[in-house]
Order: C-alpha cells, then structure tokens, then sequence
C-alpha cells in the first residue's frame, strides 16, 4: 500500500513541478519580452534617447503612481467599454434592425454602424496591449536597470497615446452616425409629408 | 485442519496495476493542462483586463457595478416620428459622457507627474 501511494505522489508532484515550470517560463517571457526591444523588434529613435539619457527616480513612488493610473484606467476601460457596447447593441443595431424591418433605406446609419464596430474593436485590442505593456512594467526591475525601465516606460506612454486617439476616433464616429440619422430622418420625413399629400390628392380626384 | 504453510491465494496485493497510476497521473497532467490552457485563454481574450474581482483593482471595483439597468431603444416597431425622436433623446443621452471623455490622455505618465528627472 505505502509503495503505490509513494509512486502515486512522486507522478503528481513531477506533473505539477512540470506545470509550473510552464507557469514560470511564461511568465519570464513575458518579463523579458516588456523589458527588451518589443515584438517588432527594433528600438525606435525615441526609445534609443530614452537608452542613453540618464534618468533619476524614486523607483517605489514611480511604480506606486503606475499602478495607481493601472487601477484608474481598468475602471475607465470597463465603464467605456459598457458606454461604447450599449451605444452599439442598445441603439445602433435596434434602430437599424428596424430600418430594415421597415424596408427604408438606411444604408449610411448600416454603413456607419459598421465603422463604429471595427473602431470599437481596435479599442479593445490596442488596451490590451496597453495593460499587458503596462502589467510586464509594473513586474519590471527599476532600481538596477533604470534605462531599460525608461524606455519600457515610453513604450507604454505610446500605447496609451494610441488607446487615447481609439477613443477620439469613437467619438467621431459618434456623431457621424448622428448626422447620418438626422439625413436619415429628414428623408424620412419628406417621403412621409410627399406619400401624405399624395393620399389627399388622390381622395380630392 | 488448515495447511499453515501452503501459500494465501487471498491475501491482497500491496502494489497498484500500472494502468491505474497511469491513469491517475494523466487525469492530473490532464487537468493542469486545461488550465494552463484557459489561464492562458483568460489572459489573452482581455477578460483579465475586465476583470475588476481581482485583488489589484479592490479599490476601484465599487465604482464600477452598474447603478440601473439599461433598456435602449426597442428593437422592433414602426419608425415614424415618435420613435425617431425617442431615439435621438435617447441616443443624446447615452453618448453624452463618452463623447467629452478625456480617458487615457497621456498627463498621467509624463516624467512630471511620475516624479522622473532627466538628467
């Protein structure tokens, strides 16, 4: 009895050693991914200055303001995430559903649905890569490689740079779908007053 | 009158089959496997990112739970001016806050506010 339960435990301790072994090297990827040259490969000219400027900080208060604006902007991503998803599902999508239940004709409402959709998606995707740059920086080693933490620093600045225009390109298409229902409505309203004087016509004949 | 020295055919074995330990141990190396995997999934999919239950965004979490339910427009109906009206108020009022949003701006990295000096 006491030989198979040493084995049984010798098999599921070698299992869980390999998993996290998996767990660790994963995580260590990601680390040196953050901290290296980035996925493209190549430093860009701002990310060079920032290797060779010598730079000062307080690297605990640094890191304690990062993750500060790391809570802050979860919150702003999940309370923009649910604006910009009922915007889309609540009141785009409903008003087009019907524009074509109706059989109108609502093809920049659709057409401008559909861009809103494709900015929306960018949005979530260039955050992600926004929180994953800044998750690495936070796990990052400021106090013995400063310059690198720099320059993993300005990285993130032009993620975020990029999620921030994301959020400039929703609000346009905001109020482009606007105009397109005020053209929308107006047509709306010419063919109805056109069909109703049409009906009067036809009562006074 | 018993034998005391012919061998004890029921006496039990003390050893478990092979088959049953490998068995046991792909269940586990199973088991782990699926979640790596969905650990993986998790992180990947942005849900890690939404997911406001996790220790790191305690604080922020109260913020973020939705006051009232959100109806929206009807999805069904004709569209004469009455509902083209509700719409627009309706759609007024939703994008209201996420039009003026000054989210992710990028003062809150600069070297200033993170206290970092160039020298």
């Amino acid at each position: 009895m006491r030989r198979w339960f040493l084995q049984l435990t010798l098999l599921s301790a070698a299992v869980i050693a390999a998993g996290v072994l998996v767990l660790v090297g994963s995580s260590n990827q990601q680390r040196v991914n953050a901290q290296s040259t980035g996925q493209d490969g190549g430093l860009k000219a701002s990310q060079i200055e920032g290797l060779y400027t010598p730079v000062s900080m307080d690297c605990l208060d640094v890191k304690f303001k990062l993750s500060k604006v790391h809570e802050e902007d979860a919150l702003s991503r999940v309370q923009l995430g649910q604006s910009y998803e009922s915007v889309s599902v609540k009141l785009m999508e409903r008003l087009n559903g019907r524009v074509v239940e109706n059989k109108l004709d609502g093809g920049d409402l659709i057409r401008a649905a559909s861009e809103y959709e494709k900015a929306f998606v960018k949005f979530k995707d260039d955050y992600r890569q926004y929180e994953s740059s800044m998750s690495a920086l936070l796990k990052s080693d400021c106090q013995t490689q400063p310059q690198i933490f720099y320059v993993s620093l300005q990285r993130l600045r032009e993620r975020r740079e990029t999620v921030h225009f994301d959020t400039a390109i929703l609000s346009s298409l905001i109020s482009k779908y606007e105009r397109a229902f005020k053209d929308f409505r107006e047509a709306t309203a010419k063919r109805q007053s056109g069909q109703a004087s049409s009906q009067q016509t036809g009562v006074q004949q | 009158m018993t034998d005391s020295n012919a061998p004890d055919d029921t006496k039990k074995s003390t050893t478990l089959p092979k088959s049953f330990l490998v068995f046991i141990g792909g269940s586990i190396a199973t088991a782990l496997l699926l979640v790596l995997i969905s650990m993986q999934l998790y992180r990947d999919s942005g849900a890690a990112q939404l997911d406001l239950s996790r220790p790191i965004y305690e604080s922020v979490r109260a913020q973020a739970q939705e006051s009232e339910r959100y109806d929206g427009f009807d999805a069904s109906g004709e569209l004469d001016e009455t509902s083209l009206k509700e719409f627009e108020a309706l759609y007024k009022e939703k994008t209201k806050k996420v039009r003026t949003t000054k989210a992710f701006s990028s003062s809150p990295l600069s070297d200033k506010s993170l206290g970092i000096v160039r020298q």
